[in-house]
């Protein structure tokens, strides 16, 4: 650390996830000063995105301490950062090709070697720096909250959105596009006519309010999609695809998800749903940008000794042969010294990251798919994301599928069945088996447990002036986060607007004390 | 952000010559003059002591040239190149770039050279690199000779000028430099409508642009409120 910093700021913020860094920028926004740090050279933390080299840096911690640089307790009230309860394990990186391009001993057809050339390991890591790979991918709800504060805050200007084109379920052995729009329910072939109006006028209840649903309350979504006399086909597509629910989810929780997703209809484009272009990991950078754009101080690669402690208040935080004091301090749960989260039960998300060969339903047209793949034998519900080329996520050609789901195992176990009915993990003898086969086949694969903090308890064992933020939760969308950062943000500011408008360019008026002069 | 790109349309549909927008990202060492070169530029201003800009995403300045209108949209680093901190998303989707250092600092042409190297591989592959060797005024206390720096950029392609914010001498001439540049790199797209939608999700009205010339198209589809815009680029 040959830096030095100002020495006392209204805000030190230890760690670039998504709250943290909404709530570095709320802060800087109402003028408050802040330093934002992290101790890794990149920024997002468990919500960054990495190319197919940088992702390689997780690791497993082998040795539970590691991630507790020192002793716990340094001097009398000095805390050390980091803990070994919130990282990402289970952590297994594979390539399902060869290392080098296989010398082709079938073609003779030079004129093709170009197009037929395999994908080998070395291949595909030359083009390393055209993978985002996110750790934590999400998708946002064309009216959800999150892009609602992006443009009301006027951050949207900083990210570009593809739209999620289609969605796909699994039913009975095949994937199905999901009808979720009207002109989708009427031009679907797999649905009759019949099928078609009970559809709309189900699709049409759920967004009424006047509709009575009392009698409903204690039973779950299902049975009132049972009740509604819809086929086997709709009630599956409602359940599973449009509401995101299963068998056993409440009457009221499946009505509102179904409303979340019809409301953001319409919007953007044919599903409700966007995607941030070169990965979920540029979000956390924009929020960063916007907090330097009103003078927050950023540093990567910084490895604070501890925080200091007075009257059971966090003082300051010692950073090189510096020690900087700030009324608040905000850290990721990452970053919370063991003190802070003693007691705080362990729940994981199970993760795979899959590059494929080609996309799960082929089109001529690339899509950018999201599948929810319905519980089965005691499996969790997974969700998968399918990203092509265009999102800016992986070289053209290509796929990235990323499969998440509530850890019940481990991330091989949860999603074993969902990989070996929808892909193929190892290429057959002949092209022709592969051929017939039609499945994507899997070049690479990485499987890894992240930290579910989201409905931890963060409060309790923290002092008044400290606040620790949540990593990744299973939510697609950004609504827990807000809710957060909203809430860390009126316990510091209560008068104080939470990311108001940020000026345009335009409104800015450069120079203006010198002509008073 | 897009380049939005195109014929502005009058409601007969007659056109009335190009519009281009870029985003152009400013990068280098702390006190190069990288704040003063836009200002300089976007306001014709320039301050002795610049302090850091507040609050300013990027400024926007637009150049006419013949019968093509060009709006730089204009990133300044907002200081996150301080402490080695600059985000990768600073240069997502940037079609040119001007790398600044300080003709009296060697340490800064230094830094340049990363930057420039960071930039190739990291940003667009068809970003338009521009050097600016800034502080030309202090000529007698140069330690990066004019040459040296010359011979660096045509090794790696960039365009070389150097300029001084203080008496503005080049700093028009770098801009308009790099608008010649792109309009050789840009490509026509071909009709390829059947690609994924790309959204901006904008706050302010883009005017209805057809007809591109350039790689990149940005029209607004819908329009749902007056705060909302969605405009949506089929080219990519």
């Amino acid at each position: 650390m040959d830096y030095t910093f100002p020495e006392k700021f209204d805000l030190i913020v230890v760690g670039t996830g998504v709250v943290e860094s909404m709530l570095s920028a709320a802060a800087s926004r109402v003028g408050k000063t802040v330093l934002h740090i992290d101790t890794n050279d990149y920024y997002g933390g468990q919500w960054a995105s990495f190319n197919l080299e940088t992702i390689t840096k997780l690791k497993n911690d082998d040795n539970s301490s590691s991630n507790v640089r020192n002793p716990l307790v340094l001097e009398e009230n000095t805390y050390c950062l980091g803990n070994n309860v919130f990282n990402v394990e289970n952590v297994q990186f594979k390539y399902h090709i060869p290392n080098i391009p296989k010398k082709s001993d079938v073609s003779e057809d030079t004129s093709n070697m170009e197009l037929d050339e395999k994908w080998s390991s070395e291949r595909l890591l030359k083009e390393s720096r055209k993978f985002n790979i996110d750790l934590a991918p999400k998708l946002q709800f064309g009216r959800g909250d999150f892009v609602g504060l992006l443009i009301s805050s006027n951050i949207s200007r900083y990210a570009e959105y593809r739209c999620v084109s289609r969605i796909i379920t699994w039913l009975n052995g095949k994937l199905h596009v999901v009808p979720c729009s009207r002109a989708d329910v009427f031009s679907n072939t797999n649905v009759t006519v019949i099928e078609k109006r009970m559809l709309m006028k189900v699709l049409t209840s759920l967004n009424d309010p006047e509709e009575d649903m009392k009698n409903y309350e204690n039973q779950t979504f299902k049975d009132f999609l049972i009740d509604k006399k819809l086929s086997p086909n709709l009630i599956h597509f409602i359940l599973y695809g449009i509401s995101m629910s299963s068998d056993e989810t409440p009457f009221s929780e499946g009505v509102g998800n179904a409303k979340r997703f019809l409301n953001s209809l319409g919007r953007f484009g044919k599903t409700p749903f966007l995607y941030s272009m070169y990965g979920s990991g540029e979000l956390p950078q924009a929020f960063c940008r916007l907090s330097a754009v009103f003078g927050g101080v950023f540093a990567l690669g910084q490895t604070p000794q501890g925080i200091i402690m007075h009257d059971n208040k966090f003082k300051s935080l010692k950073l090189g042969s510096q020690h900087l004091e700030a009324d608040h301090l905000i850290m990721s749960v990452d970053n919370s010294p063991q003190q802070f989260i003693t007691g705080v039960e362990k729940k994981y998300i199970s993760r795979a990251v899959l590059i494929t060969s080609s996309s799960m339903i082929e089109s001529e047209k690339e899509h950018l798919t999201l599948l929810f793949y319905p519980p089965e034998n005691g499996k969790n519900t997974v969700t998968l994301i399918e990203l092509g080329s265009l999102t800016g996520t992986c070289p053209k050609g290509l796929f990235l599928v990323h499969l998440i789901s509530r850890q019940n195992i481990s991330p091989e176990e949860d999603f074993k069945h969902v990989v070996e009915n929808l892909f193929l993990s190892e290429p057959f003898e002949t092209p022709e088996e592969n051929e017939t086969a039609r499945k994507p086949e899997i070049l690479w694969s990485a499987y890894f447990s992240l930290p579910d903090t989201s409905e931890s308890d963060l409060k309790s064992n923290v002092p008044d002036n400290v606040f620790l933020c949540p990593g990744p939760d299973l939510d697609l969308d950004y609504d827990g986060s807000i809710k957060m950062a909203r809430d860390i943000f009126k316990r510091m500011y209560d008068d104080l607007e939470f990311l108001p408008r940020a000026p345009d360019p335009e409104e800015i008026i450069l120079g203006e004390d010198e002509e008073g002069e | 952000m897009s380049t939005r790109t195109g014929a502005a349309q009058r409601p007969n549909g007659s056109t009335q010559g190009k519009i281009c927008q870029f985003k152009l990202v400013l990068l280098g060492e702390s006190a190069v003059g990288k704040s003063s070169l836009v200002l300089r530029f976007v306001k014709g201003q320039f301050h002795e002591y610049q302090e850091s800009t507040i609050g300013a995403a990027f400024l926007t300045q637009t150049v006419c040239l013949d019968d093509t209108t060009v709006k730089f949209e204009i990133w300044d680093t907002a200081g996150q190149e301080r402490y080695h901190s600059l985000a990768p998303m600073y240069y997502r989707g940037a079609q040119a770039a001007i790398v600044v250092y300080d003709i009296t600092n060697q340490d800064t042409f230094g830094r340049a050279k990363t930057w420039v190297k960071e930039l190739q591989r990291q940003a667009s592959p068809t970003i338009v690199i521009a050097l600016a060797g800034n502080k030309q005024d202090l000529a007698n206390k140069r330690m990066v000779e004019y040459e040296e720096a010359q011979t660096y950029a045509d090794e790696n392609g960039l365009l070389f000028i150097e300029t001084s914010a203080k008496t503005a001498m080049n700093v028009n001439d770098i801009f308009l430099a790099i608008v010649d540049e792109l309009d050789e790199n840009v490509e026509v797209p071909g009709p390829n409508s059947n690609k994924l939608s790309k959204f901006s999700l904008l706050n302010k009205t883009v005017g209805v642009l057809s007809k591109a010339l350039f790689a990149k198209i940005v029209f607004p589809i819908s329009i749902n409120r007056k705060d909302s815009i969605i405009s949506c680029d089929p080219s990519l």
